[in-house]
């Protein structure tokens, strides 16, 4: 994918909450579930930011004591799988939403963003599919 | 996230509205036609009342039993919730294209009508009808003595999951136990020991809210209270066997692929049931390689990762809103949350959950 790619959640099917620098991100169609440790709970927080992968890698740069090579190839690897798990979509904004995830100040040690993906839910569901939503009543 | 609209349920040729009609008129005619048939009772559903009707004993025996933990006297108040039942087969009143369909799975199908207000759930041997707004349930159920077991131990699951939902109440995948009305929520996917526990404690003497879908409820000061739902437990063969106290109430599978048996434990321990308990704390079950079980800190994350998905995915109507998963995450967030290692002795379960309370009440 090109640096200028830019990714946002799935917001149809995905419902995703970063908590103490751990995300975990539901395929509410499928029943699979994930979940990313520290670098990747950025990248997903950069993903609701609307960063471009170029900016991803920026960011990860300047908070993080890991070459810009790797850094982007990690980056392009995340979001393809990312994409391939129908948990983000390409947009075609121009420019990010919003600053994104705010560093500590100081530049953490790197670990290679992966994401868990968890099936335990994905039988059950094939067996019992969930009901769409409804909305919410008028108040 | 957005939630889904209500074309997601629109299905071509139906009028969900229409049907409503035609059920209402049904149980009018059997309630009319037959007093003799004639039930009515109060219950509470999450602080509150609700009026169910039947025409039909069976049914009213049924559908009564697994809810009685949760029976009230009138009080005067308006229900928050009406729910009319008839059994055409007790009553000999139909209704004009509804019939038995061996075309739907045990979980039906679910269509609404434009605006989403009215709701139809249509399974094998039933179909329901709820208003949201007019807070309405209406059904009709072709023989009572030809429901599953899961109707059996979950009447209404769905419809009233949907109905808490509109009044802010999340339901849940969890178990729920409590000491003088102070609760401890177990959450986990099937098969992680929630029922192990919640029924441990029971015969603990711990009053028993539920060991499978709690309705939780935030309170406007931040605390949290679990609701019961259904007084009844699902076992498989095996797991009947730790229970030697449970095993004489076992009712077993009508049909074929219902393995399980279902066991109303207001017919075991009734004085052990209740209503509701302020939750405490989040104990997340799990077998593990060892002799006794132990108790250690959990984080939110992993609480979120054993209760989420369940809760979320797999229950009606709860899982596709953003909101709903937002509440779980804050619940979470604000309350203390411990791993519950089972280990192969059972006995001492009540202990670790007397000592969960004990730190957090």
């Amino acid at each position: 994918m090109k640096p200028e790619t830019r990714l946002g959640p799935n917001t149809a099917d995905v419902a995703a909450k970063v908590i103490d620098g751990e995300a975990i991100i539901m395929n509410l169609a499928n029943g699979l579930y994930f979940s990313m440790d520290e670098v990747g709970s950025a990248v997903w927080e950069m993903v609701e930011a609307g960063f471009s992968l170029g900016e991803m890698s920026d960011r990860l740069q300047a908070r993080y004591d890991a070459d810009r090579e790797t850094i982007a190839g990690d980056v392009n690897r995340i979001a393809r799988q990312l994409l391939d798990e129908g948990l983000v979509v390409e947009t075609e904004a121009d420019a990010p939403l919003h600053d994104g995830p705010g560093g500590d100040g100081g530049r953490g040690t790197y670990a290679a963003p992966t994401l868990n993906r968890y099936d335990d839910m994905a039988d059950l569901l094939a067996l019992d599919p969930p009901m769409p939503g409804l909305g919410a009543l008028p108040e | 996230m957005t939630e889904r609209t209500q074309g997601a349920f629109a299905r071509p040729g139906v009028s969900p509205t229409n049907d409503l009609a035609d059920l209402a008129d049904g149980f009018a005619r059997a309630w009319e036609s037959r007093p003799d048939e004639r039930h009515e009772r109060w219950f509470t559903f999450a602080d509150h009342p609700i009026r169910i009707r039947v025409a039909g004993a069976g049914l009213a025996g049924d559908v009564f039993r697994a809810f009685s933990h949760l029976e009230r006297e009138p009080d005067g108040s308006a229900p928050a919730l009406t729910v009319d039942l008839w059994d055409e087969g007790e009553t000999g009143v139909g209704v004009e294209g509804v019939a038995p369909s061996g075309d739907l799975n045990d979980h039906g199908e679910t269509y609404a009508s434009d605006d989403g207000f009215v709701v139809v759930t249509a399974r094998p041997q039933t179909r329901t009808a709820l208003h949201r707004v007019e807070r309405r349930l209406i059904g009709w159920v072709a023989d009572h003595g030809r429901l599953t077991q899961y109707e059996l131990g979950r009447p209404l699951h769905s419809e009233l999951m949907l109905w808490h939902k509109d009044r802010g109440v999340q339901a849940i995948h969890a178990g729920l136990v409590a000491r003088d009305g102070q609760g401890v929520l177990f959450g986990g996917p099937g098969g992680s020991g929630k029922s192990t526990t919640a029924l441990t404690c029971l015969k603990a003497g711990f009053e028993y809210m539920a060991d499978d879908y709690v309705a939780l409820e935030a309170r406007p000061d931040g605390a949290y209270d679990g609701h019961s739902l259904f007084c009844s437990t699902h076992l498989e063969p095996d797991h009947l066997q730790k229970f030697p106290y449970l095993r004489p109430h076992a009712i077993p599978g009508r049909l074929p692929r219902e393995d399980k048996s279902l066991v109303l434990l207001s017919d075991v321990l009734p004085n052990g049931l209740s209503r509701k308990a302020r939750i405490r704390a989040v104990a997340l079950p799990r077998v593990v390689d060892a002799e006794r079980p132990s108790v250690r800190p959990a984080t939110t994350i992993e609480a979120l990762l054993r209760l989420a998905p369940s809760s979320l995915i797999l229950l009606p109507y709860a899982g596709v809103a953003a909101g709903e998963f937002e509440k779980l995450s804050t619940f979470l967030e604000n309350i203390p949350k411990y791993w519950l290692e089972l280990g192969r002795s059972m006995d001492e379960i009540p202990d670790r959950i007397g000592e969960i309370l004990e730190r957090h009440t």
